[in-house]
């Protein structure tokens, strides 16, 4: 895998991290500390990370695999296309 | 690449159960979620009711993919719509697409009705409330023309760029969902659950069972069961998937549809449902679903985009589908107007939030419509050649319309909605397609061999 699509993955994991673990602090801590404020702005920077990062090694592995020839189930919409057949 | 449309899929083409767990679990993390999950508080069900309702109704909802549709569609491996024609004949296919189409669009439109909450949030216009039919303010109706008009142009267009950002944000959605329910069950427990065990909590303060709120159905546990059976009753027991699964190697693959559902369906759901509740419990004169506001309240600005996006890369494929039913029907004319049309005709159905908030019962009308299409097909395979009997009659004749199967479907649907209609009792609707199944069985059955008969004594004559 090359570095750029590695990194872009790497970054990806921690956005996912970045939504999941404020939920799970603001959860189990039980001091007032945490805020749910700061949660909300953690998740929107992931967010933000995620939509930036994902798709360079998402769609890239996409392609990949459409241009490897590997079949695919073929989208359930274009299979009720009457009129093509 | 060649989609098999009218052929069986090849065993080079055939698919391992990663494909699978990919696609369910992904298809079934939508939009329409953030309506669902709320609306079982609104419908006054009980803790224990709920979850061991969806458990129950979600495993029966995977079994039925793997016993009913996934044996057919590894033998057959043809596409619902290619086996239809065989069995009904081309006529009686496009009025199943008319119906398909129809229902495809008030689902699209109930999705498009999900995403403008997001902007009731910025723009701060009144927005429906649980009991509203017509849309009630300007900025509502603006809003729901917009973003409408908006998901029917790129659905025209064409939905690939669509579907692949649906798979981009899928990971990032379910993690949004799994945290709405995280959120929502801290602030219970800094309100109200300190010196309660989540168990309490759960029954006492968000699921408290009782009375429905006013317009609502009670739900018990049975209603929770066959909701979550039934909701995707198009998929499996009316054999929608059977284009998918023909893919799979194996007929156990189905299980996949597993991920999908104790996501989707079961998780998701819950998350939405503590959400709503905690709003009711802030302020029970606030019984509006409004998933926008929800999200905003419990993850910013990361869960207003978990409502755009889930409402808009649901609603995107939704109209596509039914543009091409409708195309089906109307061949000549292209698809980027039958679809825009559609979208259209969508984002009309969405302005009226009535069919949002009683989402839980035209999922289970849209479900019930298509089912006895399923039975048919069902009995077709298994049964006919037992009873001595031409299977796929259709094509053995050469007919463009199979009476039989008519017959099986519309008195079914007659019967079914009679029923509802007849005994005053809409929460019936959640219930009658499993004896309906039955009927429609024994209908196709009675009507194929009377039909076969008689077909027999013309050509004798």
């Amino acid at each position: 895998m090359n570095p750029l699509r590695s990194g872009a993955m790497a970054l990806s994991m921690l956005a996912l991290a970045g939504i999941l673990i404020p939920g799970l602090r603001y959860l189990f801590t039980d001091s007032d500390d945490v805020q749910l404020e700061n949660a909300k702005l953690i998740m929107t920077i992931a967010t933000f990370l995620w939509f930036v990062t994902a798709p360079i090694w998402m769609l890239r592995a996409t392609k990949a695999e459409d241009d490897s020839g590997a079949p695919v189930i073929p989208a359930k919409d274009e299979q009720t296309d009457m009129s093509a057949s | 690449m060649s989609e098999f449309e009218r052929e069986p899929v090849p065993q080079s083409s055939q698919l391992g159960f990663k494909s699978f767990l990919g696609m369910y679990a992904g298809e079934h993390c939508a939009g329409t979620e953030l309506m669902i999950g709320p609306l079982f508080v609104a419908a006054g069900v009980g803790a224990f009711d709920l979850i061991a309702g969806l458990f129950v109704g979600n495993l029966l909802a995977v079994l039925s993919w793997m016993f009913l549709t996934a044996p057919i569609a590894t033998r057959a491996r043809l596409t619902l719509y290619y086996q239809l024609e065989r069995i009904c004949g081309r006529q009686l296919v496009t009025i199943y697409n008319l119906a398909n189409g129809v229902m495809f669009c008030f689902l699209a439109g109930a999705m498009i009705t999900v995403s403008a909450t997001a902007a009731g949030v910025f723009f701060q216009f009144p927005m429906p409330e649980l009991n509203d039919v017509y849309p009630n303010s300007a900025g509502w109706v603006i809003s729901v023309l917009v973003i409408g008009l908006a998901i029917s142009l790129v659905a025209a267009l064409g939905y690939n760029a669509v579907a692949r950002f649906a798979n981009v944000a899928a990971p990032w959605m379910v993690l949004v969902f799994f945290v709405f329910g995280l959120i929502g069950l801290r602030e219970f427990i800094r309100a109200d659950g300190d010196d309660l065990s989540l168990w309490e909590l759960a029954s006492t303060k968000i699921w408290t069972g009782g009375d429905p709120l006013p317009g609502q159905v009670k739900f018990t546990f049975w209603h929770v069961t066959f909701f979550a059976w039934f909701c995707n009753m198009a998929m499996h027991i009316g054999m929608s998937d059977l284009s998918v699964l023909r893919f799979a190697k194996k007929p156990w693959y189905a299980v996949a549809s597993g991920a999908g559902m104790y996501v989707g369906h079961f998780m998701a759901w819950i998350a939405a449902s503590i959400l709503y509740a905690l709003q009711l419990s802030r302020d029970p004169s606030n019984d509006a679903v409004l998933p926008g506001p929800l999200a905003y309240e419990a993850a910013g600005i990361a869960g207003l985009c978990c409502v755009v996006i889930a409402g808009w890369t649901t609603a995107n494929p939704t109209i596509y589908r039914a543009g091409l039913a409708f195309q089906a029907v109307m061949p000549n004319v292209s698809r980027f107007k039958v679809t825009l049309a559609t979208g259209l005709l969508a984002t009309v159905a969405g302005l009226f939030p009535a069919i949002a908030m009683k989402l839980l019962g035209f999922v289970a009308l849209y479900g019930l419509i298509l089912m006895p299409i399923g039975a048919v097909v069902f009995v077709d395979f298994w049964l006919l050649k037992r009873f001595g009997l031409k299977s796929e009659y259709a094509a053995h004749r050469g007919i463009g319309f199979n009476v039989a199967a008519a017959i099986a479907w519309l008195a079914t649907l007659g019967v079914c909605v009679g029923i509802v209609i007849v005994l005053e009792r809409g929460d019936l609707l959640f219930f009658v397609a499993l004896p309906g199944w039955f009927l429609a069985s024994v209908l196709y059955v009675v009507s194929s061999m009377l039909l076969q008969r008689r077909d027999a004594h013309e050509s004798v004559a």
